[in-house]
């Protein structure tokens, strides 16, 4: 009878345990999760040494469709705040969120930070869409990282959330993105003036994941490999295609390094034009390795690979 | 052995209970609204943080701004409309144009306007706007880049047409061939996404999903044998109750039965110490298979050894479960269920006098960062009754699940198996031991292909000496994310049971939000 007491109160014990049981903390830095690797650069350029940083996706990853991994939900358990992409890009982490049983980063609570918030988005449906048009984009296009200017908004929304984590450290964070700022600022007049041989260039990517870019660097992208964003390319749109690389006179294909080269080398086989990997995301290549050596990567290898005139 | 581990489960659902009743009672809603979430006009206050009003002014000061406000708010909703409606005209301008067969100005839109003073250092034009450079004085103080912060936010919400839309950039330029993006919708670009994307509602999330089958074969105790059957239909809706809990709903009509909730349940997943507590009728967390729905199965049919040990709808039971991440390096989560033990199989007691306690331990752990093994123990205990009186039941399962995954995902390898032993409460010839299992392969061949082959063995429960073999080679192509054909064939060795021959050709598409398949 005693044996038995003894173990009825030990299975609850073992529970309380585990349930009271503090993770160790390390040196009380602010826990992030990102979604994508740009968004974690940006954040540790913010957060210093206040942050340490994990992002879920890696850049050689389709950021649609970055595998729910439940090692990933240990990441969320413990983190304090989680940046994401929003506008319907990173649906993958919803599950996660929840499953995390973290109400410190679920939505609306303080360590949410969805990186989208005052971001001027391209190419909202004004109509009403179906999955007939493909099962992605539905809030407007979602790559919206990829011009610079577009930072100024990310950070602030990082900036926010990291103030309402920590509000002691606030002006370290204001100051940190100012500096960000400045930095990016005279990175961008670089980039705006390398970039003036891309003006009007006509190409084609895989993916619409270039508007913002295009608009920024003035590129010209006439069309896509996908016919519909996220769906594979079929042999009637892939002729459609070489068509209109003969007619728009396309000399570059461009292509996220986490796509099959098959259809790209076919057109470029039947055309001329270039096929070139272009990392939408810091860590898609070797050398883009946080968000301004992106935008460096993305230029050298758009404009090593312009064909001379 | 029985009594003891009888006696620990049940320790184990009574202060699980007790736990989650205790904190439930701790931390009033009212706690949690304070500490952990803030109020919607915090959360426009904050983000982005420039909006910040400063608390400590008057309360003329507030209305002095809340007039400036909405002077504002009026000036950009004329400046708005006035915008729209020179929209409306060049969109009317072009579409004459195009009606006359005239070449589309693009070029002239495109035409940069560019400030030439400004071309010197365009990227801080185009990081700060207009205002003044920042200052390139290293040592900015806090107060100043507080302030200057304020000032680019303000110019932002408030500016005179610096706004990103309008400022030396390239105007937007309908960039894509897709219908959606063209026109109208991308010159009016973010603001209109912005509130469009964030359109309130409080509607659940709906979804619906469709089993199409044809079946052919030699098993003729089936429902859709050498039929084509719509084999379930499923509404699934979902949304948060407010802010501690959230509910699942899914309502199932198979082709042989009734409209049923086929799962209701409210999860409260705010509670301390990371619990989640869900109450309701759910699919109860044992192993892999048991809780998936039938359109999501890996196959076609449910392996021989879930449908035979817990009837072909698996194991759905109402109750309480209490689930918690282990604090370990790895994924670790605890999931255990108290319910009344419905299921008529092994047990179908009904009663909390002798609860259905069913229990799952899973363990990931990632090799690195394209291999993974996942090993998972379950446990059902309850009891049955019969004239005899009350008898035990007891199942266990133990699972193991290999994925290896391309970075890329071009290829992926999926090898999962389950085995699960039995002792079933018998009437007078005390205890009925069954074992079976499955083990099966899934290779992703290309985009949107899948082949796999399963093998089955199954102990047959009531049945003394019987039990089946099969195999199942199947093959999977995915038209998108929410449609997938499916071809299975599947041969059954049958000891004392029923040897069969069949084949399915089945469609599943899913309408509406659905979320991402798990992992
Ligand atoms: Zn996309």
């Amino acid at each position: 009878m005693k044996k038995q007491f003894f173990k009825l109160l030990l299975m609850p014990m073992i529970l309380v345990c585990l349930a009271l049981c503090p993770v160790a903390n390390a040196a009380n830095k602010i826990k992030v999760v990102t979604a994508l690797p740009d968004l974690a650069s940006i954040t540790q350029a913010i957060g210093g040494d206040k942050v340490e940083v994990f992002s879920i996706g890696k850049g050689y990853q389709d950021p649609h469709f970055i595998p729910p991994k439940p090692s990933f939900i240990v990441k969320l358990k413990n983190a304090q705040m989680l940046v994401r992409v929003g506008l319907g890009l990173d649906i993958w982490l919803d599950s996660l969120i929840r499953s995390s049983g973290n109400p410190k980063i679920y939505f609306g609570a303080p360590g949410y930070v969805d990186a989208s918030i005052g971001i001027p988005v391209l190419e909202f449906p004004n109509r009403k869409i179906d999955r007939s048009l493909g099962d992605i984009h539905a809030l407007g296009n979602p790559h919206y990282w990829l011009d610079p200017v577009n930072a100024k908004y990310i950070s602030a929304d990082i900036v926010a959330g990291l103030k309402r984590v920590d509000p002691a450290d606030g002006a370290y964070f204001d100051q940190r993105r100012m500096m960000f700022l400045k930095e990016l600022a005279n990175k961008l007049t670089g980039w705006i003036h390398q970039a003036a041989p891309l003006k009007g260039v006509r190409v084609i990517s895989y993916h619409d994941s270039w508007p913002y870019f295009e608009r920024r660097f003035g590129l010209k992208v006439v069309g896509f490999i996908e016919p519909k964003p996220g769906i594979p390319p079929t042999p009637k749109h892939t002729q459609y295609l070489i068509q209109l690389v003969r007619q728009e006179n396309v000399k570059l294909i461009m292509m996220e390094p986490y796509y099959l080269s098959s259809t790209p080398k076919m057109i470029a086989a039947a055309t001329g034009a270039k096929v070139i990997v272009v990392p939408p995301s810091v860590g898609g290549v070797p050398g883009a390795n946080d968000y301004f050596s992106l935008f460096d990567t993305i230029l050298n290898r758009l404009l090593t690979n312009l064909p001379k005139k | 052995m029985h009594r003891k581990f009888r006696a620990s489960c049940h320790s184990v659902i009574l202060w699980a209970g007790a736990i989650s009743i205790i904190s439930l009672l701790a931390n009033s809603p009212r706690c949690w609204a304070s500490d952990q979430f803030l109020s919607l006009q915090e959360i426009a206050a904050s983000n982005p943080p420039s909006h910040s009003v400063d608390k400590t002014t008057s309360k003329t000061d507030m209305q002095q701004q809340f007039q400036q406000l909405e002077n504002k708010i009026t000036q950009l909703q004329t400046s708005y409309n006035q915008r729209l409606q020179q929209m409306q005209q060049t969109i009317d301008l072009l579409k004459a144009q195009i009606s006359k067969n005239q070449t589309i100005p693009t070029t002239q839109a495109v035409t940069q306007k560019t400030p030439a003073a400004s071309q010197e250092d365009i990227g801080t034009h185009l990081i700060f706007g207009s205002e003044a450079k920042p200052q390139t004085s290293s040592k900015t103080t806090a107060t100043q880049a507080t302030s200057q912060n304020g000032d680019i936010g303000d110019q932002l919400i408030f500016g005179n047409g610096q706004s990103p839309q309008t400022g030396p950039e390239t105007p937007v330029q309908p960039s894509s061939s897709y219908s959606i993006n063209s026109g109208a919708g991308s010159l009016l670009g973010g603001g209109v996404g912005y509130n469009g994307s964030r359109g309130q509602s409080f509607n659940p999330d709906i979804s619906v999903t469709g089993d199409f089958i044809g079946h052919y074969g030699s098993r003729s105790s089936l429902p859709s044998h050498n039929r084509i059957d719509l084999r379930e239909s499923e509404i699934g809706l979902q949304a948060a109750v407010d802010p501690y809990a959230r509910a699942t709903f899914i309502f199932s009509k198979p082709s042989d039965g009734n409209l049923d909730v086929e799962e209701g349940y409210a999860t409260l997943d705010t509670l301390p110490w990371g619990l989640q507590v869900k109450v309701g009728k759910m699919r109860s967390p044992f192993g892999k298979v048991n809780v998936l729905h039938t359109h999501d199965l890996p196959q076609t049919d449910e392996p021989d050894v879930i449908s035979n040990f817990f009837g072909s709808d698996g194991l759905i039971e109402t109750g309480v479960s209490v689930s918690k991440i282990l604090p370990t390096p790895w994924y670790s989560s605890l999931d255990v269920q108290m319910a009344n033990g419905d299921n008529n199989i092994f047990f179908g007691h009904g009663r909390l006098t002798k609860p259905l306690v069913v229990s799952h331990l899973k363990n990931f752990f990632d090799i690195n960062d394209n291999n993974s093994l996942e090993l998972g123990l379950s446990t059902a205990v309850g009891a049955r009754t019969l004239d005899s009186g009350a008898r035990d039941s007891k199942v266990a399962g133990i699972d193991f699940t290999y994925h290896w995954l391309q970075p890329n995902l071009f290829h992926t390898l999926v090898w999962q198996t389950e085995l699960l032993g039995a002792t079933q409460g018998q009437p007078y010839t005390g205890k009925n031991t069954l074992f079976g299992g499955y083990s099966f392969v899934e290779y992703k061949l290309a985009t949107r292909w899948f082949a796999g082959v399963r093998l089955d063995y199954s102990q047959v429960p009531l049945l003394a000496n019987a039990n089946e073999w099969s195999i199942a080679p199947y093959i999977d192509f995915w038209e998108s994310e929410f449609g997938r054909f499916r071809l299975e064939y599947k041969h059954t060795f049958g000891h004392n049971y029923q040897s069969s021959d069949q084949a399915w050709l089945q469609y599943s598409v899913i309408l509406g939000l659905h979320p991402p398949h798990t992992f």
